[in-house]
């Protein structure tokens, strides 16, 4: 089984099911590195919500009662009109039939620039003997103006209002 | 006289506003990003600044109403 489709059981077993016809089952344990030094955060299948680090090592394990081959899928985060990929694998083949697999991989550098708030994620893995599909909610804590997003947000909100008021003062008219 | 606002700049703020809102509002937790959310709210500004801009209810402050205003000592 690839490393990639693996991964995936980590992801989406981490998560609700919304399909788990190969009886996926996963864990992870993100260890806090940098900012978020100290912290640790255990998520398992029956999740639907977890509290994200921005910083640190994800311990994952993932595991099939019986081998599945053909693996694919992806893991994709959706941010309203906009969803990112965040990671996409397969098809490999798990010619020796391995049952579960761990790593570590690490959180993206990017999630430091994510405003904070409530993301929705989902991924899938699917194989010749089925599928196995869940989501989740990632939640990043932070103020409003701990982001340059969250700042940018906040002056284009007044802008707007200052504009919406401006264009209700009435003009004289002829 | 009929009294008219700027309908376009209403709109454009409006639509601004929407947006802007939406973002603040998934950071603060309000509410999760999503296709529904990204659209609602800036209609609903571009609606509010629009409407704003057409009839130009908030009163124009006249010269008289600033001088009024002044404290005269």
């Amino acid at each position: 089984m690839g490393g990639g489709s693996l991964l995936a059981m980590a992801g989406p077993a981490a998560a609700t099911f919304t399909t788990n016809t190969t009886n996926c089952a996963g864990s992870a344990t993100i260890v806090g590195t940098g900012s978020d030094a100290g912290k640790t955060v255990s998520v398992n299948a029956n999740d639907a919500k977890v509290t994200m680090l921005r910083e640190g090592d994800v311990h994952w394990e993932g595991s099939v009662p019986t081998a599945i081959h053909g693996n694919q899928g992806d893991i994709v985060i959706h941010l309203g009109l906009v969803s990112v990929t965040a990671k996409t694998w397969g098809p490999s083949k798990n010619a020796s039939n391995k049952v579960s697999k761990s790593g570590v991989a690490k959180i993206p550098s990017a999630l430091k620039l994510v405003p904070p708030g409530t993301y929705h994620m989902t991924g899938y893995n699917s194989s010749d003997e089925g599928t196995c599909s869940g989501s989740m909610d990632l939640r990043f804590t932070g103020s409003i103006v701990s982001s340059p997003v969250g700042i940018v947000a906040v002056i284009g909100t007044i802008l707007g209002a200052i504009g919406i008021v401006f264009a209700g003062i009435a003009k004289a008219l002829p | 006289m009929r009294r008219r606002g700027r309908p376009v700049l209403g709109a454009i703020s409006g639509l601004i506003f929407g947006g802007f809102l939406t973002i603040d509002l998934q950071i603060m937790n309000v509410w999760k990003l999503s296709v529904a959310s990204e659209i609602a709210l800036p209609l609903i500004g571009l609606a509010i600044g629009l409407a704003l801009g057409l009839t130009g209810v908030i009163p124009r402050l006249r010269r008289s109403d600033r001088e009024a205003r002044t404290p005269q000592y």
